[in-house]
């Protein structure tokens, strides 16, 4: 999640986050794996129901161009549409200076959210 | 008056019978735990390892595997059926690339649908270190596996990696 949030920093996440509010797009969520102790931190560019691509790098939601002011020199991702299931919300991270191979994203069950870091 | 006597008597057979049959279920669940902590033993490399300990540790890590082993790593596009022949060629490639590893396997649940079968689900913790680069490599991978007791040991019969994002 460079550069909004550095590598090995500390974050304290609220989990009652999404007992109150519905998940929004460009929200930084924490996701879990297996159990509660292992998470990601990633950001939410699409949700469900829409259709998410990448052209060049640049996000595109429903076909409209989506401007992603935390993101600084993106590699050029090109990813095809992809629909975004139902239940599902679609994460990237914010450092897209690394080919899409190297990056973690994609979309995943909202029942994974953990939670919202605090700050 | 109520006989009293034969009801304790059921009543105790009864709740003798509920203790061992959650002592025979919690055992077969403890010998699965200790079966992935010697696994996690195995599979870890230290610095001074030779490549006869290297050789070794990937015959015995190749015992811990079905005769046949169905892997599904779709993210790796490597799902299919690997022989224990297989799995020691591999592990052996992987710990000779590595100069340190250490595996973990972190919330581990463990379900014993039937006599002989247990599910898990865990994050597998990789972290290692590149020979010659030195350079820090560090993945995490929820599993999901499927093991057998075959021969009184238990083993890995189906090892699924999830993608918990989905590209």
């Amino acid at each position: 999640m460079e550069p909004t949030y550095k590598d090995g920093q500390l974050n304290i996440c609220f989990r009652l986050t999404y007992l109150f509010y519905e998940p929004k797009r460009f929200d930084v969520v924490a996701v879990r794996y297996a159990g509660n102790r292992v998470m990601l931190l990633k950001r939410i560019v699409a949700l469900e129901g829409e259709q998410v691509e990448f052209r060049d790098g640049t996000l595109f939601v429903d076909g409209q161009l989506e401007e992603e002011p935390y993101v600084s020199n993106p590699y050029h991702w090109n990813l095809p549409p992809r629909h975004v299931g139902k239940g599902n919300v679609y994460l990237a991270g914010d450092n897209r200076s690394v080919p899409m191979e190297r990056h973690d994203f994609g979309q995943t069950s909202m029942n994974r959210l953990i939670g919202a870091p605090l700050w | 008056m109520v006989k009293s006597k034969p009801v304790i008597i059921v009543l105790f057979v009864g709740v003798i019978s509920i203790i061992v049959f959650c002592f025979f279920f919690q055992t077969e669940e403890r010998q699965v735990r200790k079966r992935f902590k010697i696994f996690t033993q195995t599979a870890s490399k230290h610095a001074k390892d030779s490549q006869l300990i290297v050789a070794g540790k990937s015959k015995k890590i190749s015992t811990f595997f079905a005769q046949t082993c169905q892997i599904e790593a779709r993210e790796y596009n490597v799902s299919k059926d690997y022989t224990q022949q297989n799995v020691r060629t591999i592990a052996f490639h992987v710990l000779t690339r590595y100069s340190k590893l250490d595996l973990k396997f972190i919330d581990l649940k463990i379900d014993i649908p039937e006599k002989g079968i247990a599910t898990a689900v865990s994050t597998a913790r990789i972290i290692g270190k590149v020979k010659g680069t030195e350079k820090s490599m560090e993945e995490n991978h929820e599993i999901d596996c499927r093991l057998r007791k075959i021969d009184d040991e238990w083993v890995f019969e189906k090892v699924e990696l999830i993608d918990v994002l989905k590209k």
